[in-house]
Parts: structure tokens; sequence; C-alpha cells
């Protein structure tokens, strides 16, 4: 069965963009532009992982994650982020219940390779 | 007054400050040790580290950058000179204690959900607006910005792509430099660290709106555009009218 994502972009053009690469690879894919409207979806729908912009206004991606966190505890989630994230950072958000982060830009084979990696965990 | 406040504890480091300030989105932690209320750490006081980047987030302790000369008020202050402190300081927010106990937190997002239907139909955007801007474009290095921050003491800094708004910086965004691997201000652009966000306002909008969008949008400041940018609107610019009317 196909691995089921939900990529969280404030820009929809990121947005398409991760979610034509995941679903030519076979991915089954439902794009959102908001923190909100993140939420909502998830509260309807289960997701093997959830691609997490981090600079969102409004509602950030941190945010995001502590309310996922709380009201869907078992959710995998990585950050899409354009800062590459130091070792302490990454371990101390993975100590916080983050599966994984994905530095944009990134190759589509990288991209595929992560969000693999991170749902067959 | 915001009462269920996340407080931290002053052992602990930048990095951890930074993570219950962006996960709590509170960006005004007090600062206790033990049960004592110790100091306040607001997202200004980490221009000190942005000036030294060699250091690492880990490795600075909160007690090195808060402020430990804590103005606060009682809880039967009367709201005017809780705005005067706010604005003369110019923090986002001021502790409400009794005694030496910490009761909470008041903010300029307060005042403004509490007072802002009072200046409705009263002013202008022009007539509350500042025309003092510091302005960056989208493709300066990353080093101009943080120098207009912390040597130049910008709060707010408008990005601009030739004439149109892409976002505002302030260090709620800058902070974000010191959690990349490599703090190399000269390989890092505007873009990685811009929340974008095209919101601007008209100077012949009623006043009221720019508050509404500062509460709906969660910003401290509006861009005001009339086919070019004017100046800015801030939060400080109207607790300040709503001052007057009290």
């Amino acid at each position: 069965m196909a691995k089921k994502v939900l990529i969280v972009d404030d820009e929809p053009s990121v947005a398409k963009a991760v979610k034509m690469i995941l679903d030519a690879d076979g991915f089954e894919t439902r794009a959102v532009f908001g923190g909100e409207d993140c939420l909502k979806t998830l509260e309807k729908e289960k997701f093997d992982l959830v691609l997490l912009d981090i600079m969102m206004p409004k509602i950030t991606g941190w945010q995001v994650f502590e309310e996922i966190k709380k009201k869907h505890p078992e959710q995998k989630v990585a950050f899409l982020t354009v800062i590459k994230y130091s070792t302490t950072v990454k371990e101390k958000l993975e100590k916080e219940g983050l599966s994984g982060c994905i530095t944009k830009p990134f190759e589509n084979e990288e991209l595929v390779n992560r969000v693999k990696s991170i749902t067959s965990k | 007054m915001l009462e269920d406040v996340v407080k931290i504890d002053v052992q602990k480091d930048i990095l951890d400050a930074l993570f219950t300030m962006f996960t709590a989105h509170q960006y005004i932690l007090p600062v206790f040790s033990e049960s004592k209320f110790v100091g306040i750490l607001g997202m200004s006081h980490y221009a000190r580290v942005l000036q030294d980047l060699q250091r690492k987030p880990e490795s600075i302790h909160i007690s090195e950058i808060m402020d430990s000369k804590i103005t606060s008020v009682s809880p039967t202050a009367d709201v005017k000179q809780v705005m005067d402190k706010l604005c003369e300081r110019g923090v986002y927010g001021i502790p409400v204690t009794s005694g030496h106990d910490f009761l909470g937190i008041i903010r300029r997002q307060d005042l403004l959900k509490n007072f802002l239907h009072l200046i409705k139909g009263r002013f202008k955007v022009m007539d509350v607006m500042s025309y003092h801007i510091t302005t960056s474009s989208i493709h300066d290095p990353i080093e101009s910005v943080v120098k207009k921050a912390v040597v130049g003491g910008a709060r707010r800094i408008v990005i601009l792509n030739y004439d149109k708004v892409e976002g505002i910086i302030t260090f709620k965004d800058l902070v974000n430099i010191l959690l990349a691997e490599k703090v190399d201000l000269s390989q890092m652009s505007v873009k990685d660290i811009l929340t974008p966000n095209q919101l601007t306002i008209s100077k012949l909008d009623d006043a009221k709106k720019a508050g509404d969008m500062m509460l709906e949008w969660d910003v401290g400041g509006v861009p005001v555009v009339d086919k070019t940018l004017e100046g800015i609107v801030r939060d400080k610019d109207l607790i300040q009218r709503i001052r007057l009317l009290l």
C-alpha cells in the first residue's frame, strides 16, 4: 500500500513541486498551504508522514509541530528547512519527537530517499 | 494579561530558550532560578549572541544575556502606565508581579486585543504611521541585515524586491541563524530566514485595520504602501494613540 504524505508549505509552488516528486515515486500525497489547514486535515485523515515547512506566516511550523505532538502523538513529522540545522539542533529536535529534517533545496532523489527512510521506520 | 506563561530555568542555554520560544510561540520568557523570578529574556537580547557568532548557542547560558533588572507592574497598575512603560522601554511585554510573586506577562498584543476598538474611525493609518523605515533588498547578504538590526538597532527591516514588499525581518527571524550547522553569514541570504508575507496597508485605511491585521497575522508592524513603500505602522504607534484616548 502506498505511503501517505501530507505536505505543508505556505509557498504553493514548493508544495506542488514536492507533491509531484513524491507522487511520481508512488507516494499518495496531499498538499496544504498553511498550519491551520494541516491541523484540520489531520483531524480527518491519517498520514504516514507530515512534511512541514518551518517558516510560515500566522502559525509557524514549530507551533504546528507542538500541536501535532499534543493531538496526534504517534504522527511522524519531518521539517522542511532552508537552513541546514546543526547536529545539536537535530538531536534536540529528535528528542522532542521529530522524525527528521530535510534541507531545501534538495535533489528529487534525495527527497524521495529521505521520505522512504522515515516512513519505513 | 497572559497568565499561562511558559517559564525557563536560568541554568538552561540559549538553544533551550530558542526551542521554548519557538514551540510555545512566546517571544518573551520569564527566567526563574528555582522558584525565584530572576530575569526576562526577549528576542532583542539575542543581539549579543548575534554579535559573536563564534560561540555556539548551546555554550551560552541564559544568565549571560537575560535582563536581570526587571521592570514590572502590579496587577492593579493603571493601564496607561503599562502602555507608557511598554512604549518607552521598547519592549514587547512587561511582567506582572505582586511582591516577589510572578503573576504573568502583559504584552502589546494583549493591549491591542482589549483596546483596539477605541481607535475605530478616529485615525487613518497616515495619522499614526512612522515614516522612518529600515529596508533591505531580498538580494542583500544577510550580514548587512544583521548589522542593521544588531549595530543599527533596527527592530524591523522591511525586505523589498525592487519596489515590492516581500516581508519584514525581526529578531524572531534573525535568531534562526543560530540553529545553523555552519554560521557563515557570507554564505546565507535574506531568503534563508525570511518568512514571505506580502501584508501591506494603505495610508488612507482606518488605523484599526492595521491593528486587526497585526492580531490576525501575529506581527508587530505592517508596511504602508501606496504604489511604493511609504512607512510602517507598528503596534507601538497604535498603543500610543489608544493611550491618548483613555
